[in-house]
């Protein structure tokens, strides 16, 4: 594929000041953050659960989940609704930013960051007018599918 | 007569189907029938075929009735039809000949083996 | 074949098709060979089976499944010669050919993309096939060559074609001009007619054949494609093909036959009022169904209270008719058990070799139907359970002639409706259960105390708990010695119970009641800690105001009174780890029972209506041993977590280890 084709569009938003953006395509929707009901015993990151129209959507805390330190609470929290495959999920983060159209030169690969953690989800860079943009795959960031107990 | 229309008829799902593809694929029209009976029917209520393809082992009404019933009377004894079938034994070759088959095609086939036959049967 | 010609996208939805079809052809193989070994004379069945093999047959080879389509040919062959009548329907032929059909399904599955099969035992299978028709096995069977034209060079050469069709060419629509077309594809065509036998007009007969050609071909392509030409009417005409400027004739022979068979009554005669719909289809109405009813029960919630009265019983009779449409959608979805049992049919025989042991298998009530959201994950613990049986619970011909039982084992399998479950008996008339070595092998691992108490019930149901196992060595059949255990699990994760009736040396049976359907539930709405939970009705025996005066301890444990003995109270927002609001008196106590009969008294904040809840399973999987198995949204939009109460009183037991309260009276002494 050509440098200069399109690679897509993509959505992006802030969690504790960084920017990270999705594509498009796994977007279903956007909606302002309700309280969820937690589930005993859940991962730290794990919300809890919403009412999605009829549909139990689990909500994962974004801050949490890829391990970022909290400063400051975000008075407005936003709900990204994402599909990896049949799945739903909901992802609370600070603010949408906005969409942009991104071309194919414009995404690189991660550099090798000592920390850990946070390579999990990432699979690129988005880099634009300065800024750095990290690009997040939605099916890494779903809760772990917890084995039944045999 | 409708120069493109094909009957093609067997009682499985996956053959129908796939017979259905391949011809339509080529620009023909094909009308399917799961049965002997079906057949008839089929026959009754639409134009008719150019060139009918049947299996012979069915359920209700087997490939060998239907060509012998389509042979005696009515607007279809002189349609070529074509038997499509995995028998290779002689003897229901011969019966379909008896009957009054125009031609015989083993499966497995390839859809340019039908299309050939089928042009070979028709103008 | 088609595999090159069709392109992808358009073939994979008809090996779909092709694999759905195997599906119900396997299906009515196995119960036609089922009914003949049952006595059945009906000859409409031997053709059903014989068809079944052969269409999948001729798809198999289609799609270029060769072992699938080698195996399936041999089958066919022997299933012929019994239609043919060549061959009696023995029980021991009709044993092999459920043999053969077992290992036709697991060819099937290969192909299909599932695990390989034992290419040593498909090959077994073949021989005794073989045997039946004294032919080499795998044979392809004669096919024609497609590679009549223009695949092979040569050299330019001369033919003679003598052609004479008979009348019955020209009956069976077949024209000579084509077939001269032809030939002149393959060559310079030179053709001569001969009209020397048409005789006078008086005589003439129309339908008669008079007419003969003399034709020289000169041609690169090889003799074959020149007999390749007049493939279709070898029969019906007189035809040489010889080297020009030699001699030599050649009568095509032509064997005699008789008229096909008339049309005759289907065993299985296929209905035109059934369709094939995609099952995602249904699922997903059936979700827009459940949606509709939440949206319902929202509007009565926020609108309900100011409905005019002439609106009140419009909006019930909407209502009504959204309650039918889900209803008739679940029936939609209900499949009958007949699939499973086949299996189960299969799974035996193939034990019976493993084991060596003989088996009777009878299987009744397999049309009673299920949602298929059960249907899926019925197949485990029955599986489970019949290998422990023939494993385990069978004795071994000899040992069973010794003791005056028939050699072979019977093992018979169940399926009714009771009040609104289905219920399967799986009982063996083996060995049954020890009850004594029961509890000797409980208390030796622990899971009781050795002065303990226990009915001859109580003992029996240990063989439930975790970690017990009679079997003194690994069973390479029953794997690593599924327990029971395991099976328990499984039909409490179906939302089932599983009981156990046993007679030692006479037999055993196993009773699994188990739900309709995944997707609905009954059960009351409770407040706790801020949120809504749902007790579902099937584990709830009764609730109660709580006093203060009600509640005692034992050491840590609280307990209260119920019936003759005390049960532990737990704060239902304690145990599921959530902020405490208010203490435990003045709250209403949830007495429940779990499925080995436990119970527990859960204290919670408020108690609101029984409803039908339509569950929601929480992506993300969750293990019910927390407490928690699924999510539903009540009609005020907020969501409820549906209890697990498994799963609560075991963690209830977690927290509660150095103390058993369990069993004992009021007045008994409790010891630590």
């Amino acid at each position: 594929m050509s440098d200069q084709a399109p690679a897509g569009e993509f959505l992006v938003f802030r969690i504790q000041g960084q920017e990270f953006c999705l594509e498009i395509g796994a977007v279903r929707e956007i909606r302002s953050a309700t309280k969820a009901v937690p589930l005993p015993n859940a991962p730290v990151e794990f919300k809890g659960v919403i009412n999605l129209r009829g549909t139990v959507l689990p909500i994962v805390d974004m801050a949490s989940r890829l391990g970022l330190a909290v400063v400051s609470a975000p008075t407005n929290p936003v709900i990204i609704v994402a599909e990896s495959g049949e799945r739903l999920v909901g992802l609370e983060v600070d603010i949408v930013d906005d969409i942009i159209s991104v071309r194919q030169a414009e995404i690189q690969s991660i550099p090798t960051i000592p920390t850990g953690g946070i390579q999990e989800f990432v699979c690129g860079i988005v880099n634009i007018s300065n800024r750095l943009i990290c690009l997040l795959a939605v099916d890494r960031l779903l809760p772990a599918e917890k084995a039944a107990a045999e | 007569m409708s120069a493109k229309t094909i009957l093609a008829v067997d009682d499985s799902a996956t053959m129908r189907e796939m017979i259905f593809q391949s011809l339509s694929e080529i620009g023909y029209r094909v009308v399917l029938a799961v049965d002997g009976v079906d057949a008839l029917d089929k026959l009754q209520s639409e134009a008719a075929p150019s060139v009918i393809i049947t299996d012979i082992n069915m359920p209700r009404m087997n490939g060998i009735a239907l060509i012998d019933r389509l042979r005696r009377e009515g607007p279809n004894r002189t349609t070529p039809i074509l038997v499509l079938s995995t028998e290779t034994d002689a003897d229901w070759k011969a019966q379909a000949k008896q009957a009054g088959a125009t031609g015989w095609i083993t499966k497995p086939f390839n859809p340019e083996r039908i299309a050939d036959a089928i042009r070979k049967v028709s103008m | 074949m088609f595999n090159q010609s069709l392109p992808p996208e358009v073939l994979g939805p008809i090996k779909v098709i092709f694999f759905q079809e195997c599906d119900e052809l396997l299906s009515s193989l196995e119960s036609g060979l089922e009914a003949l070994k049952q006595g059945s004379a009906d000859p409409e069945i031997v053709n059903m089976v014989f068809r079944a093999v052969h269409s999948i047959k001729g798809s198999a080879a289609n799609f270029e499944y060769v072992r699938l389509a080698r195996f399936s040919h041999s089958l066919e062959a022997v299933l012929s010669d019994l239609r043919a009548e060549k061959l009696g329907a023995s029980a021991a032929l009709l044993e092999d050919l459920l043999l053969a059909s077992d290992v036709l399904a697991e060819l099937v599955e290969e192909a299909r993309g599932g695990k390989a099969t034992d290419s040593g035992k498909t090959d077994e299978v073949l021989k005794i096939l073989a045997g039946y028709i004294g032919r080499q096995a795998g044979e392809a069977g004669s096919q024609r060559s497609p590679q009549a034209e223009g695949k092979e060079g040569g050299d330019l050469r001369a033919w003679r074609i003598d052609f004479r069709p008979e009348a019955s060419l020209y009956r069976s629509a077949n024209d000579p001009l084509l077939l001269f077309r032809e030939l002149s594809r393959l060559g310079e065509l030179k053709l001569e007619l001969d009209d020397g036998d048409i005789p006078g007009l008086a005589e003439l007969e129309p339908d008669q054949a008079y007419l003969s050609w003399t034709g020289l071909l000169r041609s690169f392509q090889p003799e074959q494609a020149i007999w390749d030409v007049f493939e279709f009417v070898a029969g019906d005409c007189h035809l040489n093909i010889t080297p020009s400027m030699t001699g030599g004739l050649k009568e095509p022979s032509q064997k005699a036959g008789h008229a096909g068979s008339d049309i005759a009554p289907s065993a299985d005669a296929r209905s035109n009022r059934v369709i094939r719909v995609d099952l995602d289809r249904v699922d997903k109405l059936f979700n827009l169904v459940e949606e509709l009813l939440v949206q319902q029960t929202t509007f009565n919630h926020v609108a309900g209270k100011r409905l005019a009265p002439e609106v009140q019983p419009v909006y019930a009779e909407f209502r009504r008719l959204s309650k039918e449409i889900q209803e008739g959608l679940l029936a939609i979805r209900s499949q009958p058990l007949k699939p499973v049992f086949q299996r189960m049919a299969r799974l035996v025989r193939q034990l019976e070799q493993a084991t060596g042991k003989s088996v009777n298998f009878a299987a009744t009530g397999g049309d009673a139907e299920v949602d298929r959201s059960v249907l899926e994950r019925l197949a485990e613990p029955l599986t489970h359970l019949i290998r422990n049986a023939i494993d385990h619970g069978l004795e071994n011909p000899e040992e069973r002639e010794g003791l005056g039982k028939p050699a072979s084992g019977t093992i018979t399998l169940s399926a009714y409706q009771r009040f609104g479950r289905i219920v399967l008996e799986i009982s063996d008339d083996g060995r049954g259960i020890d009850r004594e070595r029961i509890l000797s092998t409980a208390i030796s691992r622990g899971l009781v105390g050795p002065d303990e108490h226990l009915s001859g019930q109580d003992v029996e149901s240990l063989i439930f708990r975790p970690g017990f196992s009679t079997a003194p060595t690994v069973s390479e059949i029953s794997g690593r010695g599924v327990g029971m255990d395991v099976v328990n699990k499984c039909v409490r994760a179906l939302g089932g119970r599983i009981s156990m009736n046993s007679q030692k040396g006479v037999g055993t049976t196993f009773l699994l009641s188990l739900p309709l359907t995944l997707a609905l539930l009954e059960g009351i709405v409770v407040g706790a800690g801020g949120g809504r939970f749902i007790v579902p009705i099937a584990s709830l025996r009764e609730t109660l105001q709580l006093r203060a005066g009600d509640i005692r301890s034992i050491g840590d444990v609280k307990v209260i009174r119920y019936r003759d003995r005390y049960i532990p109270l737990v704060g239902l927002a304690a145990i599921l780890g959530y902020p405490q609001m208010g203490g435990i008196q003045n709250s209403i106590g949830i007495v429940v029972e779990d499925d080995l009969g436990t119970r527990i008294a859960i204290a919670v904040e408020e108690v609101f209506e029984q409803q039908q809840i339509v569950v929601k399973e929480i992506q993300g999987a969750y293990q019910a041993d927390h407490g928690v198995s699924a999510a539903t949204v009540l009609g005020d939009g907020h969501v409820a977590l549906i209890l697990d109460i498994n799963g609560i009183v075991e963690r209830q037991k977690q927290s509660a280890e150095c103390v058993r309260v369990y069993g004992k009276t009021s007045d008994e002494r409790i010891s630590l």
